[in-house]
């Protein structure tokens, strides 16, 4: 199993100048020490209008910066909102392959369609089409990459034929990734060779489920791009300590607020009735698992928060039904300062990632040391 | 934290529920036409009371409802609620009701918190639009309009439980009012509001149209079971008045 780190930049109310700075640099130090101690990948996600919750539009900016200061990790571009509003299919490849020319060959792309009214609405984009443009730009892109030119007729843009510049560092081409969280998404992940990226959906059982119709049916797939990508991708809150009472505390703390600011966005399905909006997004899944025991003071078991070995048992579940990596948000509008957000890092290095096969790194030791 | 509503509660007209009803309401084939647009951001803060959390984005609703049988006899209900969240809670906060049967808006103004306002609301459904109105006393204060109706699924309609601010044994309170809705068919078309300053709260001006849906529904008026303070946070100010499964 590999693990990573997720960003939404999350910013605290009031939004005083300076703010969104200091947050944002504190992800790219908590990005720079998650790659020092051996964690695979940093994603970070595209929202807009999202206040509080994420101030991340612009994402493959971030990551660059972060490239600049890391080594090793992987850097996770997404996800991309594949519809015309948004952004053009030709810009985020360009985007992409330059975050990939940056950082050596280091990228990975997630691709989604958005989920809130207040990203969709903020674009006048229709809330019916995002299924079939997303569809559109997945088997573009890596076109868009491959290809010395490239050109288009069809339903979300169309093209004359046009050099795509500049071309990604990796051959044939990044991983491509889609953002599953309605039920269903499962199987277009898997039919066009596409990882399965923040899978959460439904509970422990129903994962073990997805992941299964995940694996036999991207046996069969048709892929979309120049190689299949068969992972298994989930998200998790994550703080380690060795005090258990500590850690739940400034656990319950993490989760609490993310459950909290997530729903204050408007959902499509609240408001726009289509049956291609059938769940809420930013991890509805997770925000429910994680309040599924309905005491505030119970972490359910799922969820990577607590001493390492309560944080290694509920890994384990996970790597028992098949996830392949896992992703952490590490925290929400900077509820937890960020001295403990990297100690707990550093602590999740030590003393959780031997149990899934990972040397510790050089440095991860002690906590000082890293420091 | 996100904002709240910052409406000064004990300025603000409410109807008195003397006592909480316990007995829930039946109401079969009705007619709801719903438009949703949205509205100002200042505005929607100022309209709602400091337990709910705005919408974001702002957004209001009107509703148009057409009752054939009911213990008051058929009646229209026209109503504007604003978008809310009451904590995580999806809400609507009920500003304006409108009512063309007297005996009916007196059940709902005293039972479940309705400011009704004597009224005559229309409904016409056609196969090219439907439309709903209000008027008081030769005044329009607004009409609505869901243009190309088309079928979709009964099952992609949601309707979000309203906050109806009234004066109760317990002091001003929020009412819960989350009906039970049973969606037989529903039709979605592109919506359409017609405001008219003055006449409702100029702070419910649409200002970019999101959806209209027409539906025929059995809904069930509940009985009220969560009562809120409107001036704490939903989250510290929600109690139970009815014992759950009572």
């Amino acid at each position: 199993m590999k693990f990573g780190i997720v960003f939404e930049i999350s910013v605290p109310r009031p939004f005083h100048p300076g703010v969104e700075k200091q947050v944002v640099d504190n992800c790219i130090e908590q990005a720079a020490l998650a790659d020092q101690l051996g964690f695979d990948q940093v994603w970070a996600v595209e929202h807009h209008f999202l206040e509080e919750i994420s101030h991340c539009s612009a994402p493959e900016m971030l990551l660059s910066a972060i490239a600049m200061r890391t080594e090793q990790i992987r850097l996770g571009f997404g996800i991309a909102v594949c519809v015309p509003q948004f952004s053009h299919p030709a810009r985020i490849a360009e985007r992409a392959a330059m975050l990939d020319v940056l950082s050596g060959g280091r990228a990975e792309i997630g691709t989604g369609r958005s989920a809130t009214w207040t990203e969709l609405g903020g674009f006048a984009a229709d809330p019916d089409e995002t299924k079939k443009t997303w569809d559109e730009y997945v088997r573009a892109i890596p076109r868009m990459w491959t290809q010395p030119t490239y050109s288009h007729r069809g339903r979300s843009f169309s093209m004359p034929e046009r050099a795509i510049v500049p071309k990604p560092l990796q051959d044939p081409h990044p991983p491509l990734w889609v953002a599953v969280t309605s039920p269903g998404t499962e199987v277009d992940a898997a039919d066009r060779g596409l990882g399965c990226l923040g899978l959460v959906v439904g509970g422990m059982k129903r994962q073990e489920k997805t992941i299964d119709t995940y694996r036999r049916r991207i046996q069969l797939c048709d892929p979309v791009g120049s190689f299949v990508n068969e992972q298994v991708n989930t998200v998790n809150f994550m703080y380690c300590h060795e005090d258990p009472a500590h850690a739940m505390k400034r656990g319950a703390q993490l989760s609490d607020h993310f459950n909290y600011l997530a729903p204050q966005q408007l959902f499509v399905k609240e408001i726009y009735p289509t049956q291609s909006y059938a769940t809420d997004g930013l991890f509805s899944a997770l925000r429910q698992e994680s309040t599924s025991s309905g005491d505030p003071m119970k972490i359910p078991d799922g969820i990577a928060i607590g001493d390492p070995d309560r944080v290694i048992r509920s890994l384990k579940r996970w790597e028992a039904i098949g996830v392949d990596r896992v992703v952490f948000i590490l925290n929400s509008v900077e509820t937890i300062p960020q001295a403990e957000v990297l100690d707990s890092l550093r602590l999740f290095a030590r003393e959780v990632m031997p149990a899934f096969g990972h040397r510790p790194a050089v440095g991860s030791v002690s906590a000082d040391e890293v420091a | 934290m996100p904002d709240f509503g910052t409406l000064p509660v004990p300025a603000t007209e409410a109807p008195t529920v003397d006592r909480f009803v316990t007995e829930p309401v039946a109401i079969t084939d009705a007619t709801l036409l719903q438009v949703i647009c949205e509205i100002g951001v200042a505005g929607q803060l100022a309209v709602l009371p400091p337990a709910l959390h705005p919408t974001s984005p702002p957004i209001a609703i009107w509703q148009l409802l057409e009752v054939r049988e009911s213990p008051w006899g058929a009646f229209r209900l026209a109503s504007i609620r604003v978008g809310a969240r009451a904590a995580t809670k999806s809400r609507s906060f009920l500003v304006h009701a409108f009512v063309d049967n007297p005996e009916a808006g007196a059940a709902l103004r005293d039972s479940w918190g309705f400011p009704c306002v004597d009224a005559e609301v229309g409904l016409r459904v056609g196969h090219d639009r439907i439309a709903g109105w209000a008027d008081v006393g030769g005044n329009t204060p607004f009409d609505v309009e869901l243009e190309d109706p088309a079928p979709i699924a009964s099952g992609s309609v949601y309707y979000a439980p309203s906050m109806n601010l009234a004066r109760t044994p317990l002091g001003t309170r929020l009412l819960q009012v989350d009906p039970e809705y049973l969606v037989k068919t529903v039709a979605r078309g592109r919506p359409q509001v017609r405001h008219h300053p003055g006449l409702v709260d100029d702070r419910l001006a649409p200002t970019w149209p999101i959806s209209a849906t027409s539906a025929t529904v059995d809904i069930t008026l509940p009985a009220i079971r969560f009562v809120c303070d409107p001036d704490l946070p939903a989250a510290q100010g929600t109690a139970t008045v009815v014992p759950a499964g009572s």
